[in-house]
């Protein structure tokens, strides 16, 4: 009886007429969301390889210039400049790898300056609308075909009256009620499937996961937690269909709550989180520092102005006290950042939406993680720079003469000792254990709306 | 008999349960979104006069006469239409670092909460255009397919009233009671915002919201046409949802997100970056040839202060203009490109009605891609006036130096040649104002949208009319 009812349920769902316009749908669109991104993926590689390639032209000219002294000068002039690589599964998830710059200079700590050529040499209509990756289209999509495909499989039965036939039969509900559902879900699943075939292959096809199998198993996970997403709004429709009597009932409770769930809730949670949790502005928190650099620089200047024996002791102790609070300051600030970002995320993951999002950009590293592993990877960079700047004049490298500087050792220079920019990359295994929490979550959405169904559709009147 | 119909159409919709949702969804999301957003404006106003006071300390503050060169740091003033339209512009507050010609620094920092880009606001244009089409199609769904399924259709067409007028009732009556709630929430987060003593509403924006209000129900009644047509091409209302659904999926969710990426595979333009690297290799090879023009000057004439040479001077002053040129030219066909992708995608965009309303309203609440030009413009302007002040302040500075390299003296200053360069006084440096443009130009820039707008509006209804009478009642 249990395969009966998952027979029934497939070839009812197959035969209608929302199966082929939601197969036809869904195969448009992850395909194409998939073939336009990797192709903006593919410039973004195009353009990263173009930098590295400046990159590694310059080094192998210094490292041919005969004469070391010319060889100095031209590092000493050098600006050093890191491009970031592009993720691969950007493809999926874009999630923040647009917001981050791909070139980053050593000297700028953190600050990017867009000048006014970079802000309107775009095209903004970038800006107004939201990206239509294979996340978008699972996330928005997918979740409004499955409540489609599911509103009305039970009060729709109850309507035409099958459901009183079919409980006439000696078919206990629970049985029932899971093959409706096992039904239902694998024909939502299956042109999704296809789908996610066709775009696995036309990625692997443009060569986007050659090198590694690290690409395919993320792709893989994401394709599972897809899996997972689906299932938990296929079980929110089917509480929902058990839960009323009437199909209209049923669609418009299911709309009500997808615009609650998808559009609303984890949208709005940021701007909550931000009332809830401010944090000041960098602006106001340098303002703050400029202020304390300021008075110990008026404290000191009034000291040096008295001239009195055991001054420079108290100006230390000024500057150290200065840099304590500049210190504070910013760890108030980091402080305060980090509150306000998990809030926002724990608010947002009141919306299942939201845990999907998180836990596949996490697994194609596009996450909020990105924004932290390209601020260490930068400041690393620049520290690097730093230092190997100050190397070359501290470590007894050069003489100075009025016709330049003289390199003592010719061989001084090696490629490997200049600063580079690498970013983190997490393995799949903690990409995996990190999005974990969202995946349980995904998970305690479907069993509890499947409980709540089971529980409903136990007392629902048949009749 | 209008009137009839209409007001039968009004009660069965004000009793229904997408009615109480309608109202629910509309009246919570409207009024957070004023909250919200009006109280993320306080913050923003607030963080904008400390960074305005910030600012201009910093410049009456310098004294040194080369405190100049470092230009000025300026913000843009709030726009009060954020506290509805967030636009385009990721930040409420910014501040540009302006210097003399026309160089213009938007500093930039990536420390900020990075949940928020991963979302859209949940802002007027927002509402309008994603939530509240999906609740006109919820409303429009079923007017005639779902009669017919219940046999009302058939009884009312039973009387001797024509079609044309049963649908223009249906259509009126359903539209009422769908703007009902939306109208109503949008007066209360109105007045919500009228709450905050920060928001104050000149004529101008008082026109333009009341724009946005006319420009929201023109982008419904589109909306909810549709929603009329599809019914009466279908005779089953769940056949009727299941094809508006697809539709509003393809043409609010897929359509003007995709526009610009497929509009770059159509037009492919290189990114930034690489342009930056061409004009800067043309440079280089500026700087090279420059000098190996010096060389063979100084060969020729076998002198070695060539550059003094009036002849020389001419023709490097035509070289440089040459490679300056060049370097345009660059810049120049990368810009057509980019403009010609921008006019593309919104050529594209602009099948789905979802992508003329977000640009009129963006454009209507001065928070769009004309503002954003506007102001780079008035930054522009900002940076000559600038220029003219330094100029006009540096001019003791300047001849100083003509005078001491005419001398042919040290380029060493003692601190009583300095002192009069650093006791400079800047209390009178040139303010930068902004304003956004007047409410007859934001009309202006929206007219093509809001026309598009009323043509989807008539060609849904005539294909609506069309399907109707050849319905089969029955």
């Amino acid at each position: 009886m249990f395969f009966l009812t998952i027979k029934k349920e497939i070839v009812h769902n197959i035969l209608s007429f929302r199966f082929i316009v939601t197969y036809a749908l869904l195969f448009c669109l992850v395909l194409l969301a998939i073939f336009l991104m990797t192709d903006e993926y593919g410039k973004r590689l195009e353009e990263y390889n173009r930098a590295v390639g400046k990159e590694r032209q310059w080094l192998e000219k210094v490292e041919n210039m005969e004469d070391p002294n010319e060889q100095f000068q031209e590092v000493q002039r050098a600006s050093f400049v890191g491009s970031r690589r592009p993720k691969n599964l950007s493809i999926l998830a874009r999630g923040l790898e647009g917001n981050l710059p791909t070139q980053v200079n050593a000297g700028s700590w953190g600050r990017f300056i867009q000048t006014s050529e970079d802000r309107l040499s775009k095209n903004m209509l970038f800006d107004i609308f939201q990206t239509p990756d294979f996340v978008y289209v699972i996330n928005i999509v997918m979740s409004l075909l499955a409540l489609l495909f599911v509103f009305d499989s039970v009060c729709g039965e109850k309507e035409q009256g099958t459901l009183k036939l079919l409980l006439s039969n000696s078919v206990p509900r629970d049985i029932v009620l899971i093959g409706k559902w096992i039904g239902g879900y694998l024909s939502v699943i299956a042109p999704f499937s296809v789908a996610a075939l066709g775009g696995f292959t036309y990625i692997y096809i443009s060569g986007n996961f050659v090198g590694s199998n690290d690409g395919i198993f993320r792709f893989f996970l994401i394709y599972l937690i897809s899996l997972l997403y689906i299932s938990a709004f296929f079980t929110l429709g089917l509480m929902i269909s058990t839960l009323t009597h009437r199909t209209s009932t049923a669609l418009l409770v299911a709309l009500l709550v997808w615009i609650c769930w998808i559009l609303v809730v984890p949208n709005l949670s940021p701007v909550l989180a931000r009332l809830i949790a401010p944090v000041p502005s960098r602006q106001v928190i340098d303002g703050e520092k400029q202020a304390i650099d300021k008075e110990t620089q008026l404290l000191i200047e009034g000291i040096n102005k008295r001239k009195v024996y055991g001054d420079e002791a108290e100006m230390e102790r000024i500057q150290s006290a200065a840099d304590k609070r500049k210190n504070k300051l910013e760890e108030f600030y980091q402080d305060r950042m980090r509150s306000q970002m998990s809030l926002s995320q724990n608010l947002a993951r009141v919306s299942p939406s939201a845990s999907f999002l998180f836990a596949t950009t996490r697994l194609a590293g596009t996450g909020p993680v990105l924004y932290r592993f390209f601020q260490q990877a930068q400041e690393k960079f620049s520290e690097a720079a730093q230092q190997f700047q100050r190397s070359m004049y501290t470590q007894d490298l050069v003489e100075w003469s009025p016709q330049g500087p003289k390199v003592k050792d010719p061989d001084w220079f090696k490629a490997d000792n200049l600063p580079h920019f690498e970013m983190f990359e997490e393995r799949i295994g903690d990409s995996f254990n990190e999005a974990l929490f969202d995946i349980l979550l995904l998970v305690i959405y479907n069993v509890l709306f499947f409980m709540l169904s089971y529980t409903f559709f136990l007392r629902y009147d048949a009749t | 008999m209008l009137s009839h119909i209409i007001r039968k159409e009004l009660l069965d919709q004000l009793l229904s349960l997408r009615f109480a949702i309608a109202c629910v969804v509309c009246l919570v999301v409207l009024l957070l979104s004023s909250i919200v957003l009006t109280r993320d404006y306080r913050e923003a106003m607030s963080t904008y006069n400390m960074n305005k006071v910030m600012h201009r300390n910093d410049v009456t503050q310098r004294t040194g006469v080369q405190d100049l060169w470092q230009g000025v740091t300026v913000d843009r003033p709030l726009n009060v239409m954020n506290v509805l339209v967030r636009g385009i512009s990721a930040e409420l507050t910014e501040s540009v670092r302006v210097q003399n010609g026309n160089r213009m620094d938007f500093l930039e920092v990536y420390e900020q909460n990075p949940v928020v880009p991963l979302f859209p606001e949940v802002d007027f244009v927002f509402i309008s255009g994603i939530i509240m089409s999906l609740l006109a199609l919820a409303f429009s769904y079923d007017a005639i397919s779902g009669e017919r399924e219940s046999g009302v259709l058939k009884v009312v067409m039973s009387y001797s009233v024509p079609r044309d007028t049963l649908l223009l009732g249906k259509w009126i009556g359903g539209y009422l009671a769908l703007i009902a709630p939306f109208v109503m929430s949008f007066i209360a987060g109105l007045v919500v915002m009228a709450l905050f003593p920060e928001v104050e509403i000149g004529t101008d924006n008082f026109l333009s919201i009341f724009a946005l209000l006319l420009l929201a129900l023109l982008y419904l009644a589109a909306i909810y046409s549709l929603g009329v047509f599809v019914s009466c091409r279908t005779e089953i209302a769940s056949t009727s949802i299941t094809v508006l659904l697809l539709v509003w999926v393809v043409f609010i969710l897929a359509i003007p997100n995709m526009a610009p990426y497929f509009t770059g595979q159509l037009i492919p333009a290189p990114s930034r970056t690489s342009i930056d690297r061409g004009k800067l290799e043309v440079q280089q090879e500026t700087m090279r040839l420059r000098q190996k023009m010096m060389r063979d000057e100084q060969e020729r004439s076998g002198k070695e202060d060539v550059w003094n040479d009036e002849d020389f001077q001419e023709k490097l002053r035509i070289f440089h203009e040459e490679r300056e040129a060049e370097a345009q030219k660059i810049e120049d066909s990368f810009m057509a490109k980019i403009r010609a992708q921008t006019r593309w995608s919104t050529y594209i965009a602009r099948i789905s009605p979802l992508t003329s309303f977000n640009l009129a309203a963006l454009d209507l609440a001065a928070a769009g891609i004309n503002q954003e030009v506007h102001f780079v413009d008035a930054l522009q302007e900002y940076s000559s006036t600038w220029g003219s002040y330094s100029d006009e302040k540096s001019k003791a500075w300047q001849d100083f130096m003509k005078e001491r390299r005419s001398s042919g003296s040290r380029m060493m200053f003692t601190s009583a040649d300095m002192e009069q360069f650093n006791n400079m006084d800047y209390s009178d440096y040139p303010r930068f104002t902004f304003t956004y443009m007047p409410f007859k130009d934001r009309l202006q820039s929206v007219y093509k949208d809001v026309l598009l707008l009323g043509v989807w509006n008539v060609l849904f209804f005539m294909l609506a009319y069309l399907s109707f009478l050849r319905y089969d009642v029955r």
